[in-house]
């Protein structure tokens, strides 16, 4: 430290200062002792950051995705053991899996046509919990290398009439379904034919329905989602000569025109030559939202809902002794569009990308605010705050889905929305920092 | 408790590395309050403040077993060292000290005369300081009580030497202005002192 005394004549007024105020007391705040205390005695604990809400999301973000995937990996692993263990079933050969990936529409309709009800029943149950394989055409092929990766295969190719007499005993099995038709189809050409013929409609309706059964998965579903718990809030902090007042406060204050009793121009004034602290905190927006989407093909689709977004801020203008602090509700109602990418599926976990745009309205607002004069709260007022412009955004999110059961699924969507500036003057979240990121979750429900 | 109330500095800061949790709660006792002015002269928010001095104590306890005890006011100006790096460590997280903008010219108020500070209230004066803009008020502190250079001053905030001068300047001008409105506005005290 360098002892450097101000001899200059202007500066030795700031020695005299020093010295007039060495010995000057504050008195420290309350319970900080106990704070301090609690502190010391956790063992040699690093000073770790306060009020780190954001790493906290973050981090509780994280581990509930762990857990999804840890849930995930955990209930396929027991899944493989209660499968039928396909190395057993004579009937399961790499072909037939991958037959099962192709088109229904490739499968005859023979083999539809041919099969008694209940057989034609439990083929559709069947193609309907295959779907989950069958999802996509293109992660047929890799997963079928997995299993036999896996799960040495015989080699013994079953033969057509074999295939044939084990059919009822393997209603429970899936794979049995595209062996036995391309084998029944071979066998049973001439009367298949016949068949056909005859049973044109049902066996159509048969084999539309199967193909639906397959692609239909997912095709309508509802979801609820909310973002935006974290709560963190952001600030925003400036030192001007001027004032800083939001333009709707000044032309608040303009139109009511009242006498300088008014306590905001007191403010004003009071502190016109003292430069002034302005700090905007803006808590993260809170968000419900209900969708709808409809997968166009099993990858792609397009999905539309409405939104109810809470933004909160809080303003604190002003000096020293003499300021105002004002509390910001709104509550915003929007529309989003999204075009949906499934990218990936597995048996219960899907992983997707969605992008679209939403247009959102401020449909009420309200701000309280309290007016302190030489450190007294003085008066409050509550206004109501009216944001004329639409609020036009982007957003772009990756999604992973754990479904539950066939119908329902839980899925986590983190993202990315740029909010673009509407020309209101009212300071929001979205005004102070256009590109936001943002964690939904939500419930998917499948309808058909 | 009244055992550590009389005690010896150099016994306190003996039994404070030893872990005497009686000694530490004297010592902030002792110290808390010349800590938390200087804090509140960096510092204006109260709730970063409390803070920064929650950390600044724990920070000082931590490292008691480096401290070497020099004479009378070492520790004092240790614990102060301490506390201003806190400070400013909590400050730069929040801004950068850039140089503000000029501002309406300030005349330079030092027309020769030492600004009368005898007869402020050190609260007042301290009152004063904590309405400095952040820049000026940080870069007075360091130069008026922790008594740094403006090169040091540039280092410790990451600006220019000039930045910090000027900046001083500024401070001062303000300063400068405030105790003579001051004293425009407390004449009778003035008056009181020119009397006697």
């Amino acid at each position: 430290m360098n002892a450097q005394t101000h001899d200059d004549m202007n500066d030795k007024w700031l020695n005299e200062l020093r010295d007039r105020m060495a010995d000057y007391r504050e008195s420290a705040p309350e319970n900080l002792w106990d704070d301090i205390a609690r502190e010391l005695e956790r063992d040699a604990a690093p000073i770790a950051p306060r009020r780190n809400v954001v790493a906290l999301w973050v981090r509780r973000s994280a581990v509930a995705v762990m857990l999804v995937l840890a849930l995930t990996l955990g209930y396929d692993r027991l899944s493989r053991t209660d499968m039928p263990d396909p190395a057993a079933d004579p009937h399961i050969a790499p072909t037939a899996v991958l037959a099962d990936a192709l088109p229904l529409s490739a499968a005859p309709t023979a083999a539809t046509a041919d099969t008694p009800p209940t057989a034609r029943k439990a083929q559709s149950a069947r193609t309907e919990r295959a779907t989950e394989r069958t999802a996509s055409v293109e992660t047929a092929a890799p997963r079928v290398e997995k299993r036999s990766a896996e799960e040495p295969l015989p080699d013994r190719t079953p033969t057509p009439t074999e295939s044939l007499a084990q059919f009822p005993a393997e209603e429970p099995k899936e794979e049995p379904t595209p062996r036995r038709r391309t084998d029944g189809s071979s066998e049973r050409r001439p009367t298949a034919k016949k068949a056909l013929l005859a049973d044109a409609a049902p066996a159509a309706s048969g084999q539309a329905k199967a193909k639906a059964k397959i692609s239909d998965k997912g095709r309508l579903t509802a979801d609820i989602y909310m973002s935006g718990l974290g709560g963190s809030s952001d600030s925003q902090r400036s030192f001007n000569g001027a004032m800083m007042i939001s333009a709707d406060t000044y032309r608040h204050i303009v139109e009511r025109a009242d006498p300088p009793a008014d306590p905001l121009t007191v403010v004003m004034l009071y502190n016109r030559n003292s430069p002034i602290d302005t700090e905007i905190k803006h808590r993260q927006p809170l968000r419900f939202g209900f969708s709808l989407r409809y997968m166009i093909t099993p990858a792609f689709g397009i999905e539309s809902g409405i939104s109810y977004t809470l933004l909160m801020s809080n303003v604190n203008s002003g000096g020293e002794e003499c300021y105002y602090d004002e509390d910001r509700t709104l509550h915003y109602m929007g529309v989003p569009v999204n075009l949906v990418w499934n990218a990936w599926s597995g048996k219960r976990l899907s992983f997707y990308l969605s992008g679209g745009a939403s247009v959102e309205k401020c449909v009420s607002g309200h701000a309280a605010t309290r007016y302190v004069l030489r450190g007294r709260p003085v008066s409050s007022e509550r206004r109501d705050i009216s944001v004329a412009p639409l609020q036009w955004s982007v957003a772009a999110a990756a999604g992973l889905q754990y479904d539950l059961s066939p119908r329902t699924g839980l899925y986590i969507e983190p993202g990315v929305g740029y909010y673009f500036d509407n020309g209101s003057e009212t300071e929001t979240a979205y005004s102070r920092r256009p590109l936001n990121f943002n964690l939904n979750m939500g419930i998917r429900i499948s309808f058909r | 408790m009244t055992r550590t109330e009389n005690i010896d500095e150099t016994e306190l800061v003996q039994l404070v590395r030893a872990g005497n949790s009686a000694a530490m709660k004297e010592l902030y006792v002792r110290y808390s309050g010349c800590l938390a002015a200087t804090c509140s002269r960096y510092i204006t928010d109260r709730e970063q403040m409390r803070d920064v001095l929650h950390d600044s104590f724990v920070k000082i306890f931590s490292a008691v077993a480096k401290f070497e005890y020099r004479g009378k006011g070492s520790l004092r100006a240790w614990m102060t060292r301490i506390t201003v790096n806190e400070s400013l460590k909590s400050l730069k997280r929040r801004e950068r000290f850039e140089p503000l903008p000029a501002d309406r010219d300030l005349p330079d108020a030092d027309d020769g005369d030492a600004p009368p500070l005898a007869d402020i209230p050190q609260s007042v004066i301290h009152r004063m300081i904590r309405t400095l803009p952040t820049g000026y008020r940080t870069v007075f502190n360091l130069y008026v009580f922790e008594e740094r250079s403006h090169r040091e001053i540039a280092g410790m905030l990451g600006i220019a030497e000039s930045s910090s001068a000027s900046q001083l300047h500024r401070a001062k001008n303000m300063l400068i202005k405030r105790i003579r409105e001051y004293e425009r506005t407390n004449p009778r005290r003035y008056e009181r002192q020119m009397a006697e």
